[in-house]
């Protein structure tokens, strides 16, 4: 069984780089995967509600993260400076059940204003961030397309995101 | 020694490395086809495992020295309309990996299930999901509630990555959510640190829940979950398969009227081994409260003799995978760094307050005490810290620290009420932004153990710090000095490494290190084992197509 699954996943590589080589197309567009997660505040979020109405920033994090500690304070700024033109962060806790204890707490005691998500099965992260690396921001257009990916934080990283993030909500439109 | 490696390595090595490895977005019956592929390899040259022991004694150990390992991780996504399908090949391949001399037996314990080259289809699932129903085929990763009764979970790309494979469904009807699924154990099959192996342990595991929203106020829950192992503990005959059946309620209070919010669970656990039952009680509690500049989070466990339900992966042949695959994870309420060796009978509270003075200063405290009847225990563990962030929040700092002593508590035996052992710790991390991109990091841990061995005080150190040059978004260098001195006869102590990371673009980052590693009990969630030390070479490659 495993032989035809491996043979499998070779010919849907195989196909993968037939169709690319046809299309020669590299930048990623088209809908993201959806999925639901259940808010520190106990609210429902589901991504296809956002994606098409602004510019969407999922941060994947964990509590024992530093990066993710340093990261995600100038995400609020960034998030400060951009909701109003359309930009919607959603940071997404990958905390498995032993450790979701700490993510209230650390969100309330920081001051957040953007959603936070829990994702304790590893819904969102199998979907966008296999690796379960830690910060991961994943950009999505009004289109549904990924056009960023970045593992891991660096002090000013925020910079060229920002920019990014001011740019595709400066170049874009809202949909009807 | 003898070289592993062969055309079947070789094989395995093309495969894993070479695959043609591009994205795609195109269309599929008029709708968008988006196609990923992750690779994640790692290439490790092991010159030495800490050993120092000489060649005369038990202890000596040469089973890690002078090998070359490379693990490989390739992942395949796909999205199209309410469709998802992920499959993951994984590989590992050994070169030039100790091997028993002639005739010898002397290192067969150590050497057993190790180093064999593997080709693993290893991950797939095929997802559709809309507002009403989720329909997985294949492997499954669900945690219910606070994982006291099911957690199929990863933790990361090379730790603990364990899933049901079969089929899960869950429907959604208004507020009401029920979830069925069944599958067959399926864990990561090659253990990196040491390469140890093991096929997967296929045990059947069936889980139901169901939970009701009432609005953002309160969400109770049913779990239960029923495992039964595809191989029993011991060879003697019994009737009926080693298995467990687990039941627990929960009731969450989401938004105490947005001054916080409460989780409380209560497990029962019903255990069938060798043909004799066992039953136990597992009780978590936590809330979250905030008022004004303060947070508090105060937690609870009761945990009656609650054992995690480990896989049928043999012990004795794949200790480390025996040891860390487990189809339950319950929370354990100490700080990830802390060796916790019995979390499955223990009673205790923690309690955290952080009080945000500023936006850039935020001291707290934790103070928590635990009976712990596996070893007769009592354990009071209160530590605290500070968090400051400057130049606007580009620059920050935190450090804490505290001491954790635990006492003999067994009523009439000898040593009641005495000291068991101590742990301190202190605990740094300073980042301070140079200019532009640049910023130099400084982090470390510092560990001092006392341990009663006999009636004897017994002082070791384990500990760790790093100093970091980065530039954001494209390279950082390290340098580290680690030690550990629990066991300075066998195992060396004082280790020094350099690191570099270099990203290429978004998608593709290099990660090299140089030098030593510490080894010794190290803890992920809850979850603790011993690492041996490492010298040697390490190359990780993360690529997104």
């Amino acid at each position: 069984m495993k032989r035809v699954l491996l043979l499998g996943l070779l010919a849907l590589a195989g196909c993968a780089t037939l169709s690319t080589a046809s299309s020669g197309a590299s930048a990623k567009s088209g809908k993201v995967p959806d999925f639901e997660l259940i808010s520190i505040e106990g609210d429902r979020v589901r991504l296809s509600d956002a994606v098409g109405k602004g510019v969407v920033v999922l941060s994947f994090w964990d509590t024992w993260c530093e990066p993710c500690k340093a990261e995600l304070p100038q995400l609020e700024k960034v998030y400060g400076r951009n909701k109003s033109k359309g930009l919607m962060l959603f940071g997404i806790a990958m905390d498995d059940a032993t450790t979701v204890a700490n993510v209230a707490p650390f969100v309330r005691r920081s001051g957040f204003t953007f959603p936070v998500l829990l994702d304790t099965s590893g819904t969102a992260s199998n979907l966008f961030n296999p690796n379960k690396s830690a910060p991961y921001t994943v950009v999505i257009d009004r289109q549904g397309a990924i056009v960023h990916e970045r593992a891991g934080y660096e002090p000013g990283e925020e910079v060229a995101l920002e920019q990014k993030i001011v740019a595709l909500l400066g170049a874009e439109t809202p949909r009807p | 020694m003898s070289l592993a490696t062969g055309p079947r390595a070789l094989l395995i090595a093309a495969v894993a490395w070479a695959l043609p490895a591009l994205a795609i977005d195109t269309e599929l019956a008029g709708s968008p086809l988006h196609l990923t592929l992750t690779e994640w390899a790692t290439a490790a040259y092991h010159l030495d495992n800490g050993n120092i022991a000489p060649p005369e004694s038990p202890a000596y150990d040469p089973t890690g020295n002078d090998y070359f390992d490379w693990l490989n991780r390739l992942q395949l996504d796909a999205a199209w309309r309410e469709v998802t399908f992920m499959a993951r090949l994984d590989s590992a391949v050994f070169a030039n990996a100790p091997t028993e001399a002639p005739g010898s037996t002397r290192f067969q314990r150590r050497l057993l299930h190790r180093y064999r080259d593997r080709l693993d289809f290893e991950k797939a699932a095929l997802t559709y999901s809309n507002r009403w129903i989720d329909v997985t085929v294949g492997d499954l990763y669900t945690t219910y509630g606070r994982g006291l009764v099911l957690a199929l979970r990863k933790l990361d790309v090379l730790g603990i990555d364990t899933t049901a494979r079969g089929a899960s469904v869950t429907g959604k009807l208004g507020d009401l959510t029920l979830n069925a699924l069944g599958g067959f154990g399926n864990v990561v099959n090659v253990d990196s640190a040491i390469g140890r192996w093991a096929d997967d342990p296929n045990d059947l595991i069936l889980g139901a829940h169901a939970d009701y929203r009432f609005g953002k106020w309160v969400a109770p829950a049913i779990n239960a979950s029923w495992v039964r192992l595809a191989k029993n503990s011991t060879d003697a005959p019994q009737t009926n398969q080693d298995q467990t059946a687990s039941i627990s309620g929960s009731l969450e209070l989401p938004n105490l009227f947005n001054h916080g919010s409460a989780y409380a669970e209560y497990a029962r656990q019903h255990k069938l081994v060798n043909d004799r039952g066992y039953d136990s009680s597992a009780l978590y509690a936590s809330a979250v409260l905030t008022f004004g500049i303060t947070t508090i989070l105060a937690e609870y466990k009761d945990y009656r003799r609650y054992v995690p339900i480990a896989t049928s992966i043999d012990p004795l042949k794949a200790p480390e995978l025996a040891l860390t695959d487990t189809y339950t994870a319950l929370p354990t309420l100490e700080r990830l760094e802390q060796a916790v060796l019995n979390n499955s009978d223990v009673t205790g509270p923690r309690v955290r307050v952080d009080v945000a003075v500023t936006e850039t200063i935020i001291p707290f405290v934790s103070v928590a005490a635990f009976d712990d009847r596996g070893f007769n225990v009592r354990i009071f563990d209160p530590y605290g810290g500070c968090e400051f962030s400057w130049q606007e929040g580009r620059s920050r700092a935190s450090v804490s620290g505290g001491i954790r002593p635990s006492y003999h508590d067994a009523p009439g035996f000898f040593g009641f009420g005495e000291p068991s052992s101590s742990v301190w710790h202190v605990k740094y991390l300073a980042s301070q932004w140079l200019t532009g991109p640049f910023s130099l990091e400084l982090n470390g841990l510092h560990m001092s153990h006392k341990d009663d061995v006999g009636g004897r005080w017994v002082p070791w150190m384990e500990g760790q710090a790093y100093l970091s040059l980065k530039r954001a978004g494209v390279f950082s260098a390290a340098v580290g000095y680690e030690y550990y001195t629990e066991a300075p006869e066998t195992t060396r102590t004082q280790y020094l490494n350099f690191n570099a990371a270099y990203t290429l673009n978004p998608n593709l980052t290099f990660r090299a290190m140089v030098g030593g590693q510490r080894g010794g009990i190290k803890c992920v969630n809850g979850i603790c084992r011993t690492y041996p030390a490492f010298d040697g070479a390490r190359l990780e490659i993360v690529a997104k197509y």
